[in-house]
């Protein structure tokens, strides 16, 4: 009793699949796709973990899996001790307040009808946050001050905004709610460059101010590194490394892994010049019909008969840095040598 | 060695309801046989209608290609009839585009598109064409080549099809490539595959590439030179080399100090550029970067300064002296409101 939690989330074997289905008046079942299958991670209150991995392996999914905005087939997703997979009605709803999520598109979940200051009060007045109109007003516009627009914007309609200021709009009415826990799913990757910064500099200071817990999705590996205090990289529904940015970099131990990392660009070409980038063979397997064994064995350069067979299983390989690799030990060393030829 | 390609004081204008849009507006840059040159810049900067233009494909009306020359091969584009320009599209000049699907044509399959290219433009019989076309997916690294030649566009992932533009472009030999936005939709190991791709091209048929990206990452990767564009003008160009290691402009600055890099030890704040491009519509005689500008002093609003050469090699659009370690001014000077 009294005693918090070491972790705000811990997610454990969250599996999520979806059924693909055949015909039109009679729908068959044919298959499932496993977009989420097994994952497993805790975050720290105030800490910022990041999930990068390929379009399709998985992010978004599970992240929305963890706000129980999908039911997970299987798993736990704790939220301070509580499961939220295993509550339901008034009691989940009282918890998804806590839980909320910014979008890449903030423009397809704004309503184009609405005013801006109507869509960031409404959940205030639902939840009942602040009564009357007057004080719900008045957060608005508080709110608006605190992303960097200016809180006479209120009467403003969503296509008046240019990408950069949609996206403050979408943190403004996640916040409205005083959650503790973000799902940012890709939240700059529709923005161009300059404007990217200012986004990924709010979410920072918005940490700070009000010691927000984020899980930082996206696509772009240099912004997860730079926002997060750790990176899950994923593949195929699976996270195949766990670690904190630096190390993650400086020595990956998945193979997957260390050619993601080899193929980002980076904006100087002295060390472009020195560079020895993994290129993969092919495309991302569906996640229908899923390699056995390790996910990744088809496009692996250092594969072995075992990877085939049998999934590695995900371990720590010291000061929290882990993976699913069942040659974790040697691929620091092999795949330079892929890289070389 | 003459530049193969050399655009001159390139003007393209697009007459709209609320005025003349000079999305290029005297942009000039060259590039030679078997180099690379990035054109870089957020979007609305005019890339895209730069190549466009370089290609004679401006919609017009409400396009207009306004002025300066296109000099390709010593011929200058702009003059060309249009067939003698078609007959240069597709076969010395190539473009691939960011969403292969909008010059793929979705009924027929690739086959038959790329035979058709080769018919029309090689002269190659029924034979010698499936024979080169399936050669040509072969070499763009698509498996069972003579079976996907079969295949419809939409049978293909993203990646794959993206290979399939560059084997239709390339299947003529074009002596210039022109790539816009060529993996901005593609995931990171693709892109590094299509990228590589591109350089063995370059490297083999010695073909000249003009790469646009909004990708400091990519340029840095891949260039020989640079020019930077914002708002329909070029602020910067120069080697690759210099542009990173001395940029001048504080647009390009900017970019640079906005952008998070993976080898990065420690966490370094990112400086943003305040506030968005211009409305290229009536742009008054300013620098245009002015009103976004750390370092704006009063001569920027007196006139466009025009791109005056900074270093050997190395070109920039600013009145003054900026560099990467000009500390940024806490204020600006009296009477400027920023
Ligand atoms: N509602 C759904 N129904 C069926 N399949 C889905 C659904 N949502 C996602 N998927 C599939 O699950 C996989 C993972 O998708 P997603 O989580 O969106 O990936 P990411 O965000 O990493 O790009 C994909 O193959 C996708 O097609
Ligand atoms: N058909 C058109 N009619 C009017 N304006 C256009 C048209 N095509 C492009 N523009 C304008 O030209 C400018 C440059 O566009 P573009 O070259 O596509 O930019 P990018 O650098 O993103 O490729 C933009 O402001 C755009 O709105
Ligand atoms: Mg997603
Ligand atoms: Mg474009």
């Amino acid at each position: 009793m009294g005693m918090t939690p070491p972790y705000l989330i811990e997610v454990k074997d969250l599996t999520m699949h979806f059924p693909v289905t055949r015909g039109v008046i009679l729908q068959r079942r044919v298959g499932t796709v496993k977009a989420v299958d097994g994952v497993s991670f805790q975050i720290k209150a105030g800490e910022t973990l990041g999930l990068v991995g390929e379009s399709g392996c998985g992010k978004s999914t599970t992240g929305r899996a963890i706000l129980q905005l999908y039911r997970p087939s299987a798993g736990e997703v704790r939220f301070e001790g509580v499961d939220l997979t295993r509550i339901h009605g008034e009691q989940l709803r009282r918890m998804r307040r806590q839980v909320q999520m910014i979008f890449q598109d903030p423009y397809a979940s704004l309503n184009p009808r609405m005013t801006i200051g109507d869509t960031i009060g409404e959940p205030i007045r639902v939840h009942r946050l602040r009564v009357g109109k007057g004080a719900v007003r008045e957060r608005v516009e508080e709110l608006l001050g605190l992303v960097g627009l200016n809180p006479a914007y209120a009467n403003r309609y969503p296509h008046e905004f240019s990408g950069g200021q949609r996206q403050r709009i979408g943190i403004a009415r996640a916040l409205a709610v005083e959650p503790k826990f973000v799902v940012c799913d890709e939240p700059v990757s529709a923005l161009d460059v300059s404007i990217q910064a200012q986004v990924v500099n709010l979410l920072e200071e918005l940490q700070d101010k009000l010691g927000l817990t984020y899980l930082f999705i996206a696509h772009d590996l240099s912004v997860v590194k730079h926002i997060s205090d750790r990176v899950a990289v994923m593949y195929l529904g699976k996270i195949v490394e766990l670690a904190t940015g630096v190390k993650l970099y400086s020595m990956p131990i998945h193979p997957y892994s260390q050619a993601l990392l080899s193929a980002v660009p980076i904006p100087d070409p002295k060390v472009e010049q020195q560079r020895r980038r993994i290129i993969l063979e092919g495309d991302v397997p569906s996640p229908f019909n899923p390699p056995d064994g390790c996910h990744f064995h088809t496009r692996c350069p250092i594969a072995l008969e075992q990877c085939k067979q049998e999934a590695p299983p995900f371990l720590d390989y010291g000061d929290g840095h882990s993976a699913a690799c069942w040659r974790a030990n040697e691929s620091g060393s092999l795949m330079p040598e892929v890289a070389k030829q | 060695m003459a530049p193969l390609l050399e655009v001159r004081n390139l003007q393209t204008h697009f007459h709209t309801q609320d005025g003349i849009v000079k999305a290029v507006d005297g942009v000039s840059f060259a590039v030679k046989r078997g180099e690379t040159l990035g054109i870089v810049g957020e979007s609305g900067c005019g890339k895209s209608v730069t190549s466009l233009s370089m290609m004679r494909l401006i919609p017009c009306p409400p396009g207009e290609l306004a002025g300066g020359q296109i000099l390709f091969d010593g011929a200058d584009l702009l003059e060309l009839s249009e067939e003698r320009m078609r007959h240069i599209r597709g076969n010395r000049i190539a473009m691939i585009f960011q969403d292969p699907m909008t010059s793929l044509n979705p009924v027929l399959t690739v086959g038959r598109q790329i035979t058709e290219a080769l018919e029309l433009h090689l002269q190659l019989g029924r034979k010698a064409a499936l024979a080169r076309a399936t050669e040509l997916l072969h070499m763009v690294g698509i498996p069972s080549p003579s079976k996907r030649l079969e295949s419809y566009p939409h049978q293909f992932s993203g990646g794959m099809r993206q290979r399939v533009m560059i084997a239709m472009a390339i299947s003529c030999n074009p002596e210039l490539l022109i790539a816009d936005e060529p993996t901005t939709a593609l995931d990171v190991t693709i892109q590094a595959q299509i990228l590589e791709l591109i350089n063995q091209l370059r490297d083999e048929l010695q073909t000249a590439v003009i790469i646009i990206t909004h990708d400091l990452g990519v340029v840095a990767g891949m260039t020989d030179r640079v020019t930077v564009m914002y708002a329909g003008r070029v602020v910067e160009a120069g080697s690759t080399t210099e542009i990173f290691a001395n940029p001048r402009m504080p647009y390009t600055i900017g970019l640079l100090r906005s952008i998070p890099r993976l080898d990065e030890q420690e966490h370094r704040k990112l400086t943003p550029i305040r506030g968005l491009p211009p409305n290229l519509i009536d742009l008054p005689a300013i620098c245009p970067f002015s009103p976004r500008c750390d370092y704006v002093q009063h001569a920027c609003l007196h006139q466009n300064p025009p791109l005056r050469d900074v270093a050997t090699n190395h070109q920039a659009a600013c009145l003054f002296d900026i560099t990467i370690d000009t500390p940024i001014p806490e204020r600006p000077p009296e009477g400027l409101l920023v």
